[in-house]
């Protein structure tokens, strides 16, 4: 008897493990869902009822681009302060941006422990040291990459190259939200500019557009254009608006499966229902 | 882009070209607007929903709707 064996491909993968991997995992369980006749027809923004109980309803996530080291702050790192002065002896074989490797250098901030739980911080957090219990560390992250855009990318989407949906993109799918006329997921930046990679970082990626982040800007009116123009009156606004929903719906009705469109039609309905609201 | 200075602008531009080759017949305009952003004619009904806004506020209004059909702004 002759046991089955498949044939390996060029890129050292059997067909299985392939299509395992690009379209399976993770990303098979919104397949699924999104190929559902029902979820077409209902906003993908609705309130899901979850697998276990939720108690959290919201996440606030900020994102420190550019941010002290791990190693300075809540990482100690023990080996390194033994190697302190030593020659790098690791298999990287340049630094960041081509740079070489120079020496090993101990933190020069010095560690203790804090609070019931003993957290290890270094003094460069006095105030916050003291909140040690109120604090979850977690010291198992690591990037593939020494580059800062990608691993900035990593940090928010998990992967370094462009294209998977950030974390935001998926708490979105997964909770929805139980506000339909503002975005689920808001994206707020530094006033003195962006995440390196900037919208990458909460895009939907293969998802739904419906999930990305919407950007609030920090200077001048959150979003740019939401006020009618002047000159225009709220009847001509709203006699336009409609004007422009019945002709995107005649459009999108020839392309139901387009997530972009559908994902500005929310919208347009979210601006009419403020403008509703308004008046 | 609804709101913008800019498509203001640029609407009131494509209101004068509509105007400037395609005279003063509402239709012909409407009809040219389609096919100058959308590259194709306008359906029947869209051509009277077009036609009837243009009465009730102005070509350069329209011209605004006309620029923010998704049919417009996201290619295919």
């Amino acid at each position: 008897m002759t046991r089955f064996i498949p044939n390996r491909t060029p890129c050292g993968r059997t067909r299985r493990e392939f299509l395992w991997e690009v379209g399976g995992g993770f990303a098979g369980l919104a397949l699924a869902d999104m190929l559902h006749a029902e979820e077409r027809t209902r906003s993908p923004l609705a309130e899901k009822p979850q697998h276990f109980p939720a108690r959290a309803r919201h996440c606030v996530f900020l994102f420190m681009n550019g941010g002290p080291s791990q190693v300075d702050t809540f990482d100690p790192k023990p080996e390194l302060d033994k190697r302190d002065g030593q020659p790098y002896a690791g298999d990287a074989k340049v630094g960041s941006n081509g740079r070489p490797i120079g020496h090993l250098m101990k933190s020069p901030f010095p560690f203790a422990h804090h609070g019931e739980s003993g957290l290890e911080i270094s003094s460069l957090f006095p105030h916050t040291a003291r909140h040690a219990d109120s604090l979850c560390v977690i010291r198992s992250m690591h990037a593939d990459t020494a580059a800062h855009a990608s691993g900035c990318l990593q940090m928010n989407t998990g992967n370094i190259f462009i294209g998977r949906p950030s974390v935001g993109a998926w708490l979105s799918y997964g909770l929805g939200t139980a506000n339909q006329n503002l975005p689920a997921y808001v994206v707020m930046t530094d006033p003195r500019g962006g995440p390196i990679g900037s919208a990458s970082n909460w895009s939907a990626g293969y998802m739904p557009a419906s999930y990305q982040g919407t950007l609030f800007r920090s200077v001048g009116s959150p979003l740019l254009d939401l006020a009618t123009p002047e000159g225009t009156t709220d009847r001509t606004q709203r006699h336009s608006l409609d004007l422009l929903r019945s002709l995107n719906e005649e459009h999108l009705q020839l392309r139901p499966d387009n997530s972009e469109l559908a994902a500005a039609d929310r919208v347009l309905r979210a601006c009419l229902s403020h403008a509703e609201r308004s008046h | 882009m609804f709101n913008s200075q800019f498509t203001q602008q640029v609407s009131r531009k494509f209101a004068e070209r509509l105007r400037r080759e395609a005279g003063d017949d509402v239709e012909r305009q409407v009809a040219l607007a389609c096919q100058l952003a959308l590259c194709r004619e306008p359906s029947d009904k869209e051509r009277a929903m077009l036609c009837d806004f243009v009465a009730h506020e102005s070509l350069e209004e329209c011209c605004r709707v006309v620029l923010n059909l998704n049919e417009f702004v996201y290619p295919e």
